[in-house]
């Protein structure tokens, strides 16, 4: 049994491999979240290891405890406000002098530490020889090695943690990095002033520690300290030492302290690290000659988006298949169980056709998110920004928001999220806002039906201008945008660029579950709910007045069928008609119902696009998910359109219906512009934080839709009757 | 000269750091400043530059590049 449990905090930079021995750490055994009123991940695990519980707090990656960033304060509150036993800090034994920096910081905070040497293998084989026991006495840090992705070394930290934690480890002690004569007497005095004038703020934080922090003009600190009575006193001191400094120095004291660092750090290195003369030939630097070559890095990077979305489609086919006819079964079930009724119909027509058409979806999502992760854990990632800053710039971005744009093309959400990345919030906002641009796969059915009706013969080429024509308008608005709203140049493009990695394969499969699992949830939440609901107004009023009695027609149609003596060909044909009859009930009952009613309310809007109100309803149904357009307008259609083969019933439908290829067009425009998925609306919202970027981010891509829809419609007409078409 | 105009496989050395700003000490802190050395490995014209220290490899953008005054 757990007679104990302690609690670590794992830090470290990006790329340190710090996920990987969280992963390690943890397995399976991880709950992932938010940190409170932020949009930083939050990972949370546990582990017993000998009779004692870990829980284990996977802080975001970081290069430095300042407070300018989000993920640097989150981090930097955990471990001064939660009090974490221990904090664990991964660093990337071949990269050690940015690496350190960080542990620098972690120990002037004066807390147990333990680091966790990883990538010693990578060290290696680069040829350095570090004495690792040496750096820890110098450090006064134990030190243990690791290597992640091979699980080596994960039981030892947990054994060091613990002793760590019961004081029985001989090498942590507490040193102090020394900032030089001057800097270390402003210390000194701004130190005496904070224990004499504000004891409470003395006693919460290390002293020196604060000290140090408000030399470096540390926003947080001196807010917190400004709240303390007689803190103004401490930071009138803070002012004054720091002018001294800069007046002693030309430069800043935050300068000074952060090159001082750095010092300690070459200090320490030189003592410990030596390269030997056989280092294994850095496979990094060749593959880079390759992937970042001005002729090829680009062509070669576009193979390998194409080979991403080929591999999406193609494998996620078969457990497609399995799910939608796992949907048709429960659907079948259901439909022979439940009592005839309204649940029955808000089940089978609102939850199972709701949910079960987008959840169907699922090994597409999964599979991308596989595609992407391995590209993001081999490091190719990097290489990809560093391709695409150029083509990024054009939009008013830089290099790193491309994977967004990437990721836009399979799932606008997890897209969006992914824009947590980019540390400027004007470049997150741009890039979230310009991202349901990126054409998201649930909008292909829309594209194949369309296309495959109106242009049978070009429709591959037809699909792929829509795609282009997201990207043009993409272009386009970036630089409306960063020429109005967003002015200013987007921030400067600083990216570490970590070495090719072989991701682990336990990785991928914690990947591929956490999104699965966060899909799966979004869909049980927010799109069963509104399912129902456009059920619901598609299924109510129920007493509306039909141009025929369809009950009678009906039954005279079945009384027909179970006449003895009918031939196969008749009875096949009596079936069709009850079919038709239940489709031409099943399109009036939905034109009177309320969102029929909204539909033709709507109409005049859409009228000068070329859209009656049946498209109109179809795009509103879009709202929750942009695979229902389809169903909603085999519904409206009277054609069914579950089956993807049996699409042709539609197809002739649509072409009845007396829409032109110009229409089609305007229409495929307008779905590729007009509005996200709900989900999407709502992963704005918070991703933004405000609710007026997402009411932005609809409004203006509506308007846009409309113009740039009537546009193809007005030219494309014009042109077509020019021809004579 | 600046960062941005040193070629590939050249080694230079920061002088000076031209912005005052926010970025500037995000540079610092990855360790980028007077005196240290840098190993160009990819400049593209127009585009952002790829360069090493001690064993760290990282991406500059254009607009920061042409900040650096180098050696």
């Amino acid at each position: 049994m757990a007679s104990k449990h302690i609690t670590m905090a794992l830090a470290g930079n990006p790329n340190a491999g710090k996920t990987t021995i969280f992963n390690q750490l943890t397995g399976a055994r991880q709950k992932v979240g938010n940190w409170a009123g932020v949009t930083v991940e939050k990972k949370e695990g546990v582990r017993e290891h000998k009779g004692i519980q870990f829980t284990v707090v996977d802080l975001p990656g970081i290069y430095s405890l300042t407070a300018y960033s989000m993920e640097e304060v989150v981090s930097r509150d955990f471990i001064l406000k939660e009090h974490p036993d221990v904090v664990v800090a991964v660093l990337d034994a071949s990269n050690l002098e940015r690496n350190l920096y960080l542990a620098c910081q972690l120990i002037e905070l004066n807390i147990r530490l333990v680091f966790a040497m990883n990538m010693v293998d990578m060290a290696k084989d680069k040829g350095l020889l570090i004495d690792y026991e040496q750096l820890a006495r110098l450090l006064g840090v134990p030190i243990v090695q690791t290597v992640g992705t091979k699980g080596i070394g994960i039981e030892e930290l947990l054994d060091k943690v613990r002793e760590v934690v019961e004081g029985a480890d001989s090498v942590s002690r507490h040193i102090h990095i020394n900032y030089g004569p001057e800097i270390e007497e402003e210390i000194q005095t701004i130190k005496g002033v904070l224990k004499g004038k504000t004891p409470e703020f003395a006693a919460r934080y290390y002293p020196r520690w604060s000290a140090i922090k408000l030399l470096e003009n540390d926003p947080l600190v001196i807010k917190e300290l400004a709240s303390c009575p007689k803190g103004d006193m401490v930071l009138k001191q803070a002012e004054a030492s720091r002018t001294h400094i800069k007046e002693l120095f030309e430069d800043e004291a935050d300068v000074i302290i952060t090159e001082a660092r750095y010092g300690f750090i070459s200090g320490a290195l030189k003592e410990t690290v030596k390269l030997s003369a056989v280092a294994k030939r850095d496979m990094s630097y060749e593959i880079d000659r390759v992937l970042t070559n001005r002729l090829l890095g680009l062509p070669i990077l576009l193979f390998f988006m194409y080979l991403l979305f080929q591999t999406t489609f193609i494998l996620g086919e078969y457990p497609k298949s399995w799910i939608e006819a796992g949907v048709a079964f429960i659907a079948g079930v259901m439909g022979h169980v439940l009592p005839d009724g309204l649940a029955k119909e808000m089940i089978i027509d609102g939850v199972i056709n709701g949910v079960g058409g987008v959840v169907v979806f699922l090994p597409n999502i999964v599979i991308l998110f596989m595609g992407i992760s391995l590209l993001e854990d081999t490091g190719y990632m990097a290489r990809a920004a560093f391709l695409m800053d150029r083509v990024m710039h054009l939009l008013g971005l830089h290099g790193k928001s491309f994977i967004p744009f990437v990721m836009g093309f399979g799932c606008n959400v997890s897209a969006i999220m992914a824009a947590r990345t980019l540390e400027s919030r004007r470049d997150r906002i741009l890039t979230i806002l310009l991202n349901p641009l990126m054409s998201c796969s649930a909008r292909l059915p829309v594209y194949v039906l369309v296309a495959g009706t109106f242009f049978p013969k070009h429709a591959g080429n037809i699909i792929f201008s829509i795609y282009l024509l997201g990207v043009g308008i993409a272009v386009l608005m970036g630089r409306i945008f960063s020429k109005t709203i967003f002015r200013g140049e987007a921030t400067p493009f600083v990216m570490e660029l970590p070495p090719y990695r072989m991701p682990t394969f336990k990785g991928l499969i914690i990947h591929a579950w956490d999104k699965a699992k966060a899909y799966l949830q979004k869909m049980g939440g927010v799109v069963l709910v509104f399912s129902v609901i456009i059920w619901f107004l598609g299924a109510f009023p129920k007493d509306v007045p039909l141009s025929m009695d369809y009950e009678a027609a009906k039954a005279t149609l079945e009384e027909r069928l179970a006449q003895s003596g009918l031939s196969e060909e008749d009875s096949r044909a009596v079936k069709e008609e009850i079919a038709n009859i239940e489709q031409k009930e099943a399109a009036e009952r939905l034109q009177a119902s309320y969102i029929g009613r909204i539909g033709q309310a709507i109409e005049p809007v859409i009228r000068p696009l070329g859209f009656d109100w049946k498209l109109g309803v179809s795009l509103l149904t879009g709202f929750v998910a942009k695979e229902v357009v389809v169903s909603t307008m085999g519904v409206l259609y009277q054609a069914k359109a579950n089956e993807e083969e049996d699409l042709s019933g539609l197809q002739a439908a649509l072409k009845k219906s007396g829409m032109t290829p110009v229409t089609a067009l305007a229409f495929m425009a307008f779905v590729l512009i007009y509005v996200p998925c709900m989900v999407t609306i709502v992963t704005i919202w918070r991703e933004t934080g405000s609710l007026g970027w997402a009411g932005f981010a609809i409004s203006y891509l509506i308007v846009l839709a409309w113009i740039v829809a009537f546009g193809i419609q007005k030219i494309g007409g014009g042109i077509y009757g020019f021809v004579g078409g | 000269m600046y960062l941005s105009d040193v070629k590939n496989g050249a080694i230079a050395t920061v002088r000076h750091i031209d912005s005052g700003c926010e970025m500037y000490r995000r540079i610092l802190e990855l360790g980028i400043f007077p005196g240290t050395r840098l190993k160009i490995l990819q400049n593209v014209p127009e585009g952002p530059v790829i360069f090493e220290k001690n064993g760290s490899k990282m991406i500059l953008g254009r607009g920061m590049a042409q900040k650096i005054r180098v050696e």
